[in-house]
């Protein structure tokens, strides 16, 4: 079974987007921060073959969760999606520069994400 | 894509994070360069604006954009927290807050989408003198009517949602969690929600238990003279279990206490006067219906602070006070009771204006008032009746702890 990762401190989005994950053949996990998310992925033995991640997050945010996700040898070639309402396109280029993989503005629907597991080659 | 049941969780999570906004955001006047509680002001409008876009609640992504825009510039130091300012995002709080009342009670999100805020805040995005209707209370509030007037007037329904968190162990639940994965979606949450009306069943039916374990433990005591081990362990699990259960129904003071800020914040801004609150344990835990039942009186006798207690500051500066008048909340656990003291630094109670009152309304008979203490004069307001508003507690008034509950 895929794994994934999903990062948000919102309830309701985890929820969304877990369901979308699901129906694409993910199993998934979910955290309310970077911080709870690094620590998962450092302590578990199974491999995430995605991670999606929101930028504005407490104790640990979007941008510095994927630097220490990119920071750990294991995980600088994991597909990292951010999912973020940071439109500002100065917000983008800082996330790419940072390593994420590709990146999503909220709301999405379920066809855009799907279309990004295709880039990421990720999808069935 | 969009379920019900999202829905209930961003009504439910906003509601939740709103409540810790109001004080947050009059903290934040305090202490503008506090850069954590900026980024938390932040992210919770944020979180509100990215999610609204999922139902299609333009309104409330209305607002919440434009507010976000302006604490941007405030985060990123472009521009300074001004008393103003700080207002119009209480304001705009109000509003987010009435939206989420309508669409918790109809699912939709009302009429009023708020043009004047929206202006305002729009106008105070661009760097705008803000909040120009709030410069004189007159034309506020000529303002004020005239929205009041114009648009349905939002239902003053209960707004809290009839779950609320109750904390489970986070470090075990975490840990049992992520251990034992089913192969569907799994929730690494360390804590769940719980409806009270789950909680307040549990609760009776731990205290059935009790009832027949003590009937039973009286049975075999009497037949035989020592006790089972069978029974013996009924008993103790009897008792952790009724231990367990009102551990589950504790909540921390500070839930209370969150909105007393805002409160103390508006009256003051009303009265002319400046106010500061402090508060020491707002850790402490209390049994959930104490905690519902102490939230009136506990409003109440702060209200009454910022009311009669703080001088207006000329007065204060006059009597050789700081101008700042300060209310200091504490609570704290003694002798098996948790104890909530209220003390403010203003004028104190006038005896001689309490007696008068009293022989006014007839409470007394003057000749029991002529030769009364100012202490014993003092205590009169306590009696009912007393004022005109509503019943007056005492404010170091010992609650009883969840243990003897």
């Amino acid at each position: 079974m895929k794994m994934a990762l999903v990062a948000d401190d919102s309830r309701a989005i985890r929820g969304i987007l877990s369901r979308i994950l699901v129906r694409a053949g993910f199993d998934v996990v979910q955290v309310e921060n970077g911080r709870a998310g690094i620590t998962l992925m450092q302590q578990d033995a199974r491999t995430f073959s995605l991670v999606c991640a929101d930028w504005n997050m407490p104790e640990m945010n979007g941008l510095e969760f994927v630097k220490a996700l990119r920071s750990d040898t294991r995980f600088q070639n994991t597909p990292v999606m951010m999912i973020t309402s940071e439109t500002h396109i100065d917000r983008m280029e800082t996330a790419l520069r940072y390593g994420v993989s590709e990146y999503v503005t909220k709301p999405f629907t379920e066809a855009v994400i799907l279309e990004k597991l295709q880039i990421l080659h990720v999808a069935d | 894509m969009v379920l019900d049941e999202d829905v209930r969780e961003f009504l439910i999570e906003s509601n939740e994070n709103l409540a810790n906004l109001d004080r947050q955001l009059v903290e934040l006047e305090e202490r503008p360069d506090d850069a954590t509680l900026l980024a938390d002001v932040f992210r919770t409008v944020h979180t509100i604006k990215g999610t609204s876009g999922f139902f299609g609640f333009d309104k409330l992504g209305g607002i919440t954009h434009v507010a976000e825009n302006i604490l941007s510039q405030l985060r990123d130091r472009q521009r300074e927290l001004t008393p103003q300012m700080a207002s119009l995002i209480l304001e705009s709080v109000d509003a987010v807050k009435a939206i989420l009342t309508n669409i918790e009670a109809t699912g939709q999100e009302g009429d009023n989408a708020y043009p004047d805020l929206r202006q305002r805040l729009e106008a105070a995005y661009r760097g705008e003198t803000p909040a120009l209707a709030q410069k004189s209370p007159g034309v506020a509030a000529a303002v004020v009517a005239a929205v009041a007037a114009a648009e349905p007037e939002v239902p003053a329904a209960a707004a809290e949602p009839a779950l609320k968190p109750v904390e489970a162990l986070p470090a075990e639940a975490k840990a049992k969690g992520e251990e034992s994965m089913p192969s569907s979606s799994t929730l690494t949450d360390s804590t769940i929600r719980v409806d009270v009306h789950l909680l307040d069943k549990l609760m009776n039916l731990v205290g059935e238990l009790v009832l027949a374990r003590n009937q039973l433990i009286q049975d075999t005591s009497t037949e035989s003279s020592h006790q089972s081990g069978a029974s013996q362990r009924l008993n103790l699990i009897t008792t952790e279990l009724q231990e367990g259960v009102m551990k589950m129904r504790m909540q921390p003071i500070g839930v209370v206490w969150n909105k007393l800020p805002r409160v103390v914040r508006d009256l003051a801004s009303g009265f002319g006067k400046k106010i500061q609150m402090e508060m020491e344990g707002a850790e402490t835990e209390l049994d959930k219906t104490i905690i519902e039942a102490i939230k009136d009186p506990l409003t109440h006798i702060v209200r009454n602070s910022c009311d009669h207690g703080i001088e207006v500051p000329d007065v204060r500066l006059r009597r050789g006070k700081n101008a700042t008048g300060r209310i200091l909340l504490r609570a704290f656990h003694e002798g098996g009771h948790v104890n909530i003291e209220i003390s403010d630094d203003g004028g104190g109670i006038d005896a001689e204006k309490v007696k008068a009152k009293a022989r006014d309304k007839g409470l007394l008979r003057p000749e029991q008032i002529a030769e009364m203490s100012a202490r014993d004069a003092t205590q009169l307001i306590f009696l009912p009746g007393f004022s005109t508003a509503e019943k007056v507690r005492p404010a170091s008034a010992a609650l009883e702890g969840g243990h003897s509950l």
